[in-house]
């Protein structure tokens, strides 16, 4: 298969010493990936977008992977526009399985609800794929969006993640990504707060072992006045897995009142792992408040302890974290493809009989948000 | 009067001109022959000749990174001398220093700093060093305190040959290799092995040529078991040319030793300042920073510190002021490489008048320092909505024992805190100034008491003109 390289993917707007290897990230993808025979499913009718609706978006692994993901999901199957009004809440379904790659462009009015899935999965027998996702949204005034995201795929598997999202004044994002396998996975999502009071919560959890490589680049541009953002980055590194993530914070001139905030919290369980971190703020106001921290580390003597009396070792403890991440990509599945991809990964990681019990855990528990299926 | 009263602070203390007439000035640019001119001026060892030109073809070949960092359009190499000197000879007594350096380091407080609180002296005026001098008592310990160039000619060559830019490499970046072929001054330290200093080296440097470059080489071995504290001060009149500083300090920290240095950095603003300043630290061994970042036009400064030994330990305390034409990108960076060690980086930053303050760290863990712990902690003060700060921390653990914690803030001074104040009496500047100056308190307690002094003194400068 001929293959292109992608480079300076995940570029954060303030970058630093080159020699850290930490600035960007490149991936292989195959030169051309469409198969217009695919069937990718949308749970609401595609509307035309006006052409100008997403114009001059920025997107947050950069314009290599934008223009790459637009050429390759080049058939009118992989390509949605839904434009969403007041009148009724929508769901937005993107499930992509091995090599599929789509574009979708989501524009909601004012007052406008909507809940986009994107779930990617695959199965082991699947031949070594690059699934990737493009996605646009864009939110008018009180607008309410909940994004939630799964990768889950097969360490044979890849994954393209480029999201772009412009909030008007008053409008919301809630957005819950899970990585939960892949053998590369690279996600890229921008946020533009340029209108007042909007808001953005951020909840990045993952899970990385063998020796898959995980890239993460988030950047919040909070522009509008007394705007929002909260993000949170957790996850289990084990084995020889690599973590890169870049998280921005840009508090723009005249956005008086802004309030962001970044956490990242890591464990390190594996002999092998790197993690990088780049947690950046961008201050160009007086009137606002920025922060972010970061914790890395293993489980501590304390925890070890306090485990210990109880019977549990630090493999039981870091089990009990990785499945904790999985327990809530199954809990709070928006679809049933998300929850199914989730128990996939769950039967994989932590055997069937704990698949089973969160399977039924599931069944009786009421998704966050309400139930979107 | 008020201890937070502006108006009475004298400005001339940093910002006087003398005249550089007799000097010896070599011409603008960089060339091979000005390099082995400078080589030549010294009677140097064909190694450091061949090291400089090495450095320079280096030079010719690096490039400035170009997606980070402020930029240094404005400097212009073929603008800049590489050596002026006024053929004084270094001195060591201030009555036989000439007039009006000595009249220079006066103002600036030196010999009177030497006589109540210091070890030992050395001052450098433009390229060269016109005083050295340090108390009987401490060289009857064996402790060398001298110009580079005078240890270059003594017992101590091999020793300066051994460690001369091997922290800091011509190949680390463009401004290292720049420094590799022209340096000129500086100093070199010695403190033999269980030596404990009680009061502290200091050396001061003076770029008084418009349109010069100043490119001193410090470089400090502290064997196992001893401790130094040792001072460095900087100042350089305002011109509308452009200055160059690319200094480079080498600092070697034996087993069980514990080296603390100590800077206050007040470059006049059209001062490039390109410095690089690195330690390695033995087994057991402590290195503490404390670093003042007020003056320069532009600033790339980060003093890193690698961890070498087993249970070794830094410590980085520091505070950037950047004010009204400022650019400053400064902060550390810490290489964990072995077990057991720790690092504690705190840093606090200002924003003024359009000025722009960046903080810029790099915390390594390498897969051998089990159970190595860093904390990093960074609080940025904006002072206006004309200013900037920024603040980019970055993170490589490779280690699964290790432990890291990053925490950095951005905000402003509240409204409440400055109406509580004036309720109590003092006014809006005076208010502003108080908060700054506790602010930057964590940073003032770790420096002698003549530079905290000297510190708050550059804070109340800078908050001048605050208000309206």
């Amino acid at each position: 298969m001929a293959t292109s390289t992608l480079e300076r993917l995940n570029t954060p707007p303030a970058q630093t010493w080159n020699y850290l290897r930490i600035n960007d990230a490149v991936l292989e993808v195959p030169a051309i990936a469409n198969d217009p025979a695919r069937d990718y499913s949308a749970s609401v009718d595609a509307t035309p977008v006006r052409p100008d609706a997403h114009a001059g978006l920025e997107m947050g692994a950069g314009d290599a992977a934008t223009a790459w993901l637009t050429s390759a999901a080049t058939s009118a199957a992989s390509r949605h526009t839904v434009r969403v009004s007041s009148d009724s809440p929508q769901l937005v379904e993107v499930n992509l399985s091995a090599g599929d790659v789509t574009e979708t462009n989501v524009e909601l009015g004012p007052d406008a609800e909507a809940t986009i899935v994107v779930t990617a999965s695959a199965s082991p027998a699947d031949a070594p794929s690059t699934t990737g996702n493009l996605l646009r949204i864009t939110a008018a005034r009180g607008a309410r969006v909940t994004l939630a995201e799964l990768v889950a795929l097969p360490d044979s598997h890849q994954h393209l993640d480029d999201v772009g999202i412009e909030l008007g004044q008053g409008a919301s994002i809630e957005v819950r990504q899970y990585v939960l396998g892949a053998g590369t996975a690279v996600l890229g999502l921008a946020a533009n707060l340029a209108g007042a009071r909007s808001s953005l919560t951020l909840a990045t959890r993952y899970l990385a072992r063998g020796r898959e490589r995980l890239d993460l680049n988030h950047v919040v541009r909070m522009r509008g006045t007394d705007t929002r953002a909260q993000v949170d980055e957790s996850g289990v590194l084990d084995d020889d897995a690599e973590k890169t993530l870049r998280a921005t914070i840009d508090l723009v001139r005249g956005a008086k009142g802004a309030k962001g905030r970044e956490q990242e919290t890591v464990l390190v369980a594996g002999d092998g792992v790197v993690n990088k971190t780049l947690p950046v703020i961008l201050c160009d106001e007086d009137d606002v408040a920025g922060d972010h921290g970061a914790t890395i580390g293993s489980v501590s003597q304390d925890q070890l302890s306090y485990l210990a009396d109880r019977g549990l070792t630090e493999e039981d403890a870091t089990e009990l974290f990785s499945s904790a991440v999985i327990d809530d990509a199954v809990l709070s599945a928006p679809t049933g493809a998300f929850r199914d991809a989730a128990l996939a990964i769950a039967r994989d990681l932590l055997g069937d009989q704990a698949a089973n019990d969160l399977a039924e855990a599931e069944a009786s528990f009421e998704p966050r948000g309400g139930d979107a299926r | 009067m008020s201890a937070s009263n502006v108006s009475d602070v004298d400005r001339s203390l940093y910002d006087f001109v003398k005249p550089e007439e007799g000097y010896e000035r070599f011409a603008d640019g960089l060339t091979p022959d000005i390099v082995r001119a400078i080589s030549s001026k010294k009677d140097e060892p064909d190694w450091m000749l061949e090291l400089r030109l090495k450095s320079l073809d280096i030079y010719q070949d690096l490039r400035m990174p170009s997606n980070w960092g402020p930029s240094i359009e404005g400097l212009d190499m073929d603008h800049i001398s590489t050596y002026v000197t006024s053929k004084a000879k270094q001195a060591k007594n201030w009555d036989e220093v000439p007039t009006e350096i000595k009249d220079t380091f006066e103002k600036l407080g030196i010999p009177e700093a030497e006589r109540t609180s210091l070890a030992g002296v050395g001052a450098q005026y433009d390229s060269e060093l016109v005083y050295h001098n340090m108390r009987e008592e401490v060289a009857e310990q064996g402790v060398v305190y001298s110009g580079i160039e005078e240890a270059l000619h003594g017992p101590y060559e091999d020793m300066i040959r051994e460690h001369f830019m091997s922290l800091v490499p011509p190949t680390d970046h463009k401004f290292a290799a720049l420094h590799g072929a022209v340096w000129s001054g500086g100093s070199f330290v010695y403190v033999p092995e269980g030596v404990h200093l009680d009061f502290p080296l200091q050396s001061y440097f003076r770029l008084n040529a418009a349109g010069a470059g100043q490119f001193e080489h410090t470089l400090i071995i502290v064997e196992p078991g001893a401790d130094l504290h040792f001072i460095e001060g900087c100042s350089a009149p305002k011109y509308n040319v452009a200055n160059l500083h690319a200094g480079c300090v080498e600092l070697f920290v034996g087993k069980g030793a514990r080296l603390r240095y100590s800077t206050i950095e007040n470059w006049s603003k059209n001062m490039y300042n390109l410095n690089t300043k690195r330690a390695r630290v033995a087994e057991d061994g402590v290195m503490e920073w404390v670093s003042g970042s007020f003056g320069s036009h532009v600033s790339y400064l980060y003093p890193t510190t690698i961890l070498a030994g087993a249970r070794s330990s830094c410590e980085f305390t520091g505070i950037t002021f950047a004010g009204a034409t400022q650019n400053l990108d400064t902060g550390c960076k810490v290489v964990l490489a072995a077990p057991d060690t720790k690092a504690s980086v705190s840093t606090k930053s200002l924003s003024k008048s359009g000025g722009v303050s960046t903080f810029r760290s790099s915390v390594m863990v390498t897969r051998n320092a089990e159970r190595a712990r860093a904390s990093v902690s960074c609080q940025s003060l904006m002072l206006d909505d004309q200013s900037r700060s920024d603040t980019i921390p970055a993170m490589d653990v490779r280690c699964k024992s290790a432990s890291v914690g990053h925490e950095a803030t951005i905000g402003r001074i509240s409204d409440d805190t400055i109406l509580y104040l004036m309720s109590r009496g003092a006014t809006e500047q005076e208010a502003r100034t108080m908060v700054v100056n506790g602010f930057a308190n964590p940073i003032s307690k770790e420096l002698p008491l003549e530079y905290a002094v000297e510190m708050n003194n550059l804070i109340k400068l800078e908050m001048e003109g605050a208000i309206g």
